[in-house]
Order: structure tokens, then C-alpha cells, then sequence
């Protein structure tokens, strides 16, 4: 039996996917690279779920019930890459309408 | 000379003999030219480019040079066009397709 | 000077990320300075990786723990939190290579933004990619791998923009979200490669992967692999590549080849080190198809286009195809690779080195045909070997190396990859060559559009000392590796191969 977890982290990352192939407009594109993010934080952090685990900032609970922090690390660290990854393409948005007068990604000069 | 030969597993390669015969060769070509007759004149019509006596071009462009080759390979060039369209979309598509080909040919061949 | 050797690796990341961070403060009080200091800090990182790379082949592989020294120091859980960062003489080679980059462009950008505004930031972001670069080849770590691809994404997109121009951003607009999709998806892999086994080390996971090896760990294997070769610009995911490397500056598509060199080794270090073991075959044949099919269809792109730099970004993917060609068939014959397969996987390693110095010349050339005339398109230039006959003496090894012709550096390791490739199969040293043919043909076009024919008669600027010495700098090498190249496979070639095809090693310099 799969968890909803996972199957809510695959569901986001194939929203973003498909929102990457299919919409034409540029806006879209970096709110589908931050779902993208999204989907693959949630799946990260679910993985270091155990039911009746108790956080490691407590540490007088005994030693097998306490949860590794890694993934919660590694989230961290990827939410803060995410967010610097969206803030940069944002700004490149910015520019590309200034120069293009438009967010239509048809519109291009670069190709073959 | 053994170090400076480069053995291939098939064969061997030596530039250092290649570069030396290649600077005898120079030498003796140079050498059998200086006996050819001295008629040509600098700054005459002799110098001049000859385009079957038509007056020569004075610049090629480079879209006017393998132009017989791209008419001959038209089909594949077409394909080619039409993979290298230059939006984001189909850049995110060719990305999906590949890692499905990659996922699908190691799935059924790369499990022991 | 023990001392440094030991902490090395550590070093070789913190110093370009500390002087990345000094740069503008040092800007703001004098360019002199500023610059001294960017080519200082390079320098000495490059000299500690050196003598690193000296300990690794003397001694074998060195393991710096980050965090618990010995593994039986550990968390509440009894977990090891630690971070391994694994020194063999492939990584070695690696970042000696890009950090020999870093310095040549930082050197050739010394003119060459001179009149660009926004120079601080220029060097600092060319420092951040550069650490960003070190600790991609320097970590033993899934995640860390992750965090500096994206420190290389984030920084190498900045630096694309660089011109400002509206083609400009375009480019770095499509290269950011392409390669951060790729990205994520790596970290996918990473994640479900943890939740197999609640580990992120690759020796560990190596280990472990031998007793345990399942689905899941061919799915993170196709999401890892797909996803370098997307960073390292493989057809037919390559169109980001062609776009950054035509539109940035021409030091920072020089930078950009580098990169691709660095996602070149992760994608070694996981197909040999970390799956080397387990997998048969197949994942050989893979990269052997992604390679015929870059040669080709990135040459005959190259065929197609008259801008100069978008040109060179398509022979730089027909060259990938070369390196994943040799690597390739050498990966295909994993577990025992001897003989044929190992001259194959040495040539692809040669051919990494070859062809960073060749393209890496070819594009410092048509910077500087920029610089000195401000056009990119080759039918609007011609005649420049009457006014500049060293650039076209340049030109000439560039071409004839990245073309394979003897005497040069690209014919030694083309010729080991075929004739070593034509005992695996004759059928892809024909379609290796054909390749090669149209390569030249390519490189004629450009030589008679921009160099040959009636005098230029548009405006021209000098080419200043520093960027011409640089290129000069470059040709001697491809001179010397083209002469000499046994003493390259002796010294370092034929090592890094053996440290790619014994993961045993690797694995054993953590446990």
C-alpha cells in the first residue's frame, strides 16, 4: 500500500511537468520549476517520517525512538536552493518582458 | 623512444616521427619548387581569382559554401529544424522523453 | 605544508568561496587590487589542489572527514554525521583542469570586460562557480553533490546574463529552468536512493547497493544519469547548452565547458564507482547511443549555423559525444575492464582534457574576434589574417586539434577511442569518424569566412597582450599533448582510468 505522502509528492512533480510542457507562458514555467521543488521537498521530508518518533531537540527520550535529522536537513537546504532558483528566474523574467514586451515563451529569438 | 610513443592497444602512434617526417617532406617540396619557373609577377591580372572568367566574387559567405550538400540533405535538416525550436517547453519535453527511454531501457535490461 | 596537504580538499572549496565574498569589498577600493586578488586566490587554490593530486598518486585515495573523524563517533542514533569528501586521481585531474580554466579566463577577462560595468560581481560569481565546481568533484556525498550543482546552476546563469542583452537572458532564462527541472529530478533519485538504504555517502551506498540492488535503485539510477546528462549538455537535450554558450561572454562559455566537465566525472563516479558493481552492460550502450547520436546531430547542426560562438557550442556537444563514445565502452565492460575497454575508457578521459583545451582556445578566439571587430556572424567578417596572423595561427591548431588531425592533441585520443572502439564494435568507429570528417569541413567554412579573402575593411581594435597570451598559453599545451602524449597517459591518464574502473578502492577509502 503506497502512502498518501508519495502519492501527493508524485501528483506534484507531474502537475509541475505538465505545466512546463504545455503552458506558453513564461510566469507559469517558474511557478512549474516551484512545484517541481515542492513535490520533491515533500517527498524528501516524508521520508524520514516514523510514526511515534520523537524529535531529536529532546534528548533525554530514549535513543531508538528519536528521528534522524537528516532529511529535515536536507530540506531545509533544498527549500533555500528552491527559493534562490525562483527569486533569479523571476528577475530574468522581468528583464525578458522589458526587452520582448512579452511573457508568450513562442516568442523567441534563440533557435536551431 | 619508447616514452614518447603512444601505444593504442592496437597499434602504436609516434607524432614526434610524424612531425619530423612531416618538416623533411616541407623541406624537400620547398626544395623542388625553387626549380620552377619564375613568371610570376606580383600586382598583374595573374594574381587575380579565377571564376570561369566570369568576374570573381569578393566575398563567399559562409551560407554559399556546402550549399549542394544541405540542398541533398534537405529531409534530414528538416528534422533537424523542427527538434531544435528553441522554446523552453519542448526543451522540457525532450528532457521527459529521455529520461523515460533511459528509465524503460534500464528497467528492462539493467535488473539482475 | 603537511598541513595544507592534509586539509586540502576542505581548502580547495573555502578559499574561492571566502574570496568570492572579499571580491566587492576589494573592488569598491582599487581594480588593481581586486584583480590580484581574484588571480591570487586561484592560484594558490590550484597550487594545494596540485599538491593534493601529487599525495593522491604517490599514496592512493585520501578520504577528509567533515564533522566525526573516524566513523565510530556518532550521532544519539548511532549514525556517523559526517561529510567524506573522496580524493582519487580522477577527481584530482578533474579540478586541476578546471581550476587551470578558472585562471586562463580570469586572466583573459582582465581586458576583456574592462569596459563593462558590474566587474566585481563579474569575479565574484566566476570565484562562486569556481568553488561550486571544486566541490562537485571533490564530495563523496549525494546531497552535497546537489547543493553545489545548484551553486553552479545559480552562479553560471548569472554569468550568462552578463551583456545584458535581450538574447542574453533569454539564453540564461532557459538554461536556469531547464537545469533546475534536471536538478530537482536529481534530487528525486538522491531521495529515493536515502530511502532504500538511510544513506547519502556513494562509497557506503556502493557498498551496500551490491546486496541489496532492486528497482529502485534503477529508477534513482535513470533519474541521476538523465539528469547529468542533461548538465553536461548530451543530444538531444543539449538546445540550453548551444543557447548559454552563444550568448554569454566568451571567458564564461569558456567556464561554462568546464562545467560540463565536472557533470561529465559525477556521471562517471556513479555509473563506475557507485554502480559499477551491479549493473551489467546496458548502462554502457546508453551512454554509447548518446554519444553517436551527439556527434551527430551536433555536427550537423554546426554545419547549419554563421554565428561564430553558436557554431562552437554545437562542436562542443559533437566533442560530449566523443568522451561518452570511449567512456562508454569502457563502462560496458564493467566489472573486469582490461584491454580494449580500458584503452577506450582512457581515451575518453584524454579526449576530456583534449577537448576542454581545444574548444577553450576556439572560444577565446572568437571572443577576441569580437572584441577586436564587434560582429558575430561569420558572413560579415573575412580577410583578418592580413591584419592579425597570430590569431589565425591560433585558429589553425585550434581547428586542426579539434578536428583530429595529426600532430595534434585531439587525433592522440581520438585514435586510442577508435581503435580500441573497433574491436567492440566497427560499426560506431565509421559513424566516430564520418563525425570527425564533417568537423573539419565545419572548421574550413569558418577558416575561409573569417580569415581568408579580401582585406577587413570595417573598423578593428588591437588584441591586448594579456588575452593574446593566454591563448598562446592554451596552444602550447595542445602542442605538448599532441606531441607528447604518452608522458600525459603515464603520469596522469592511465591512473584516474584505474581509479574509475576499481570502485573496491573507493569504496574502501571510507570504511
Amino acid at each position: 500500500m503506497i502512502s498518501i505522502q508519495f502519492l501527493a509528492a508524485i501528483i506534484l512533480i507531474s502537475l509541475g511537468l505538465s505545466v512546463a510542457v504545455f503552458k506558453k507562458n513564461l510566469i507559469k514555467i517558474v511557478m512549474a520549476v516551484h512545484v517541481i521543488g515542492s513535490g520533491v521537498n515533500l517527498f524528501l521530508v516524508s521520508l524520514g517520517y516514523r510514526a511515534g518518533g520523537i524529535a531529536p531537540i529532546f534528548t533525554d527520550a530514549s535513543k531508538l525512538q528519536m528521528v534522524l535529522p537528516t532529511t529535515q536537513a536536507l530540506t531545509l537546504t533544498s527549500i533555500v536552493i528552491d527559493f534562490a532558483v525562483v527569486a533569479l528566474m523571476l528577475s530574468f523574467v522581468i528583464s525578458i518582458y522589458g526587452h520582448y514586451g512579452t511573457l508568450d515563451t513562442q516568442k523567441r529569438r534563440l533557435k536551431e | 623512444m619508447i616514452g614518447l610513443t603512444l601505444r593504442t592497444g592496437a597499434g602504436f602512434w609516434n607524432p614526434v616521427i610524424l612531425s619530423f617526417s612531416l618538416i623533411v617532406v616541407i623541406c624537400l617540396v620547398y626544395f623542388v619548387r625553387s626549380f620552377g619557373e619564375k613568371k610570376y609577377k606580383k600586382g598583374t591580372e595573374q594574381t587575380d581569382p579565377f571564376f570561369s572568367g566570369a568576374p570573381a566574387p569578393q566575398k563567399v559567405g559562409g551560407g554559399n559554401i556546402y550549399g549542394i550538400f544541405f540542398t541533398y540533405m534537405d529531409e534530414y535538416y528538416v528534422l533537424l529544424k523542427r527538434m531544435h525550436t528553441g522554446v523552453i517547453n519542448d526543451y522540457v519535453y525532450w528532457f521527459v522523453l529521455t529520461l523515460t527511454i533511459v528509465l524503460v531501457v534500464l528497467a528492462l535490461g539493467g535488473l539482475p | 605544508m603537511i598541513f595544507l596537504a592534509e586539509h586540502a580538499p576542505a581548502f580547495a572549496i573555502a578559499v574561492p568561496l571566502l574570496a568570492a565574498f572579499v571580491t566587492p569589498v576589494l573592488g569598491r577600493i582599487s581594480e588593481k587590487i581586486r584583480n590580484i586578488w581574484v588571480i591570487f586566490s586561484l592560484l594558490f587554490t590550484e597550487f594545494l589542489v596540485f599538491i593534493l593530486g601529487c599525495k593522491v598518486l604517490d599514496e592512493g585515495v585520501y578520504t577528509y572527514a567533515l564533522g566525526a573523524v573516524t566513523p565510530s563517533l556518532t550521532s544519539p542514533v548511532g549514525f556517523p554525521v559526517r561529510i567524506i569528501l573522496e580524493t582519487d586521481a580522477m577527481n584530482a585531474l578533474i579540478s586541476f583542469m578546471v581550476l587551470s580554466i578558472a585562471i586562463i579566463t580570469v586572466v583573459y577577462s582582465w581586458k576583456f570586460i574592462e569596459k563593462y560595468e558590474a566587474q566585481d560581481r563579474f569575479y565574484s560569481l566566476l570565484l562562486l562557480l569556481t568553488a561550486g565546481m571544486m566541490g562537485m568533484s571533490f564530495t563523496g556525498d549525494f546531497f552535497t553533490m546537489f547543493v553545489f550543482l545548484e551553486v553552479v546552476s545559480v552562479s553560471s546563469a548569472a554569468l550568462v546574463a552578463f551583456f545584458k542583452k535581450a538574447e542574453s537572458f533569454e539564453a540564461a532564462f532557459k538554461y536556469l529552468a531547464i537545469s533546475s527541472i534536471g536538478s530537482f529530478f536529481m534530487l528525486f533519485g538522491i531521495g529515493l536512493l536515502y530511502g532504500h538504504y538511510g544513506l547519502l555517502n556513494m562509497a557506503v551506498i556502493a557498498k551496500e547497493i551490491i546486496l541489496h540492488y532492486s528497482f529502485l535503485d534503477v529508477v534513482a539510477l535513470s533519474l541521476l544519469g538523465t539528469a547529468l546528462l542533461l548538465k553536461l549538455g548530451s543530444v538531444p537535450i543539449h538546445m540550453w547548452k548551444v543557447d548559454s554558450l552563444q550568448e554569454a561572454p566568451a571567458p564564461v562559455s569558456v567556464v561554462c565547458i568546464a562545467t560540463s566537465l565536472v557533470g561529465l566525472y559525477l556521471l562517471f563516479r556513479i555509473g563506475f564507482s557507485v554502480f559499477g558493481l551491479v549493473i551489467n552492460s546496458i548502462l554502457g550502450w546508453i551512454l554509447v547511443f548518446f554519444g553517436i547520436l551527439s556527434i551527430f546531430i551536433g555536427v550537423a547542426m554546426a554545419l547549419l549555423q554563421n554565428n561564430l560562438k553558436r557554431l562552437l557550442g554545437y562542436s562542443a556537444v559533437a566533442e560530449v559525444g566523443y568522451i561518452l563514445l570511449g567512456a562508454g565502452v569502457g563502462l560496458s565492460a564493467m566489472p573486469e575492464v582490461n584491454g580494449f575497454a580500458f584503452e577506450a575508457l582512457s581515451g575518453g578521459i584524454f579526449h576530456i582534457v583534449n577537448d576542454v583545451l581545444d574548444i577553450s582556445l576556439l572560444f577565446l578566439i572568437a571572443g577576441s574576434i569580437y572584441y577586436i571587430t564587434k560582429k558575430r556572424n561569420i558572413d560579415e567578417l573575412g580577410g583578418l589574417a592580413h591584419d592579425f596572423p597570430s590569431l589565425s595561427v591560433l585558429f589553425i591548431i585550434g581547428m586542426l586539434a579539434i578536428s583530429g588531425i595529426p600532430p595534434f592533441n585531439g587525433f592522440a585520443s581520438k585514435l586510442m577511442i577508435y581503435e580500441s572502439v573497433f574491436y567492440f564494435n566497427p560499426l560506431l568507429v565509421i559513424l566516430g569518424v564520418l563525425g570527425s570528417i564533417l568537423m573539419l569541413a565545419v572548421f574550413v567554412k569558418v577558416f575561409a569566412c573569417i580569415f581568408l579573402g579580401a582585406p577587413y575593411e570595417g573598423e578593428v581594435e588591437e588584441v591586448p597582450g594579456s588575452m593574446m597570451f593566454t591563448m598562446w598559453v592554451l596552444a602550447f599545451f595542445i602542442l605538448f599533448l599532441g606531441l607528447f602524449p604518452q608522458v600525459a597517459i603515464d603520469i596522469f591518464i592511465a591512473p584516474a582510468a584505474e581509479a574509475l574502473v576499481h570502485p573496491e578502492v573507493y569504496i574502501g577509502g571510507v570504511l
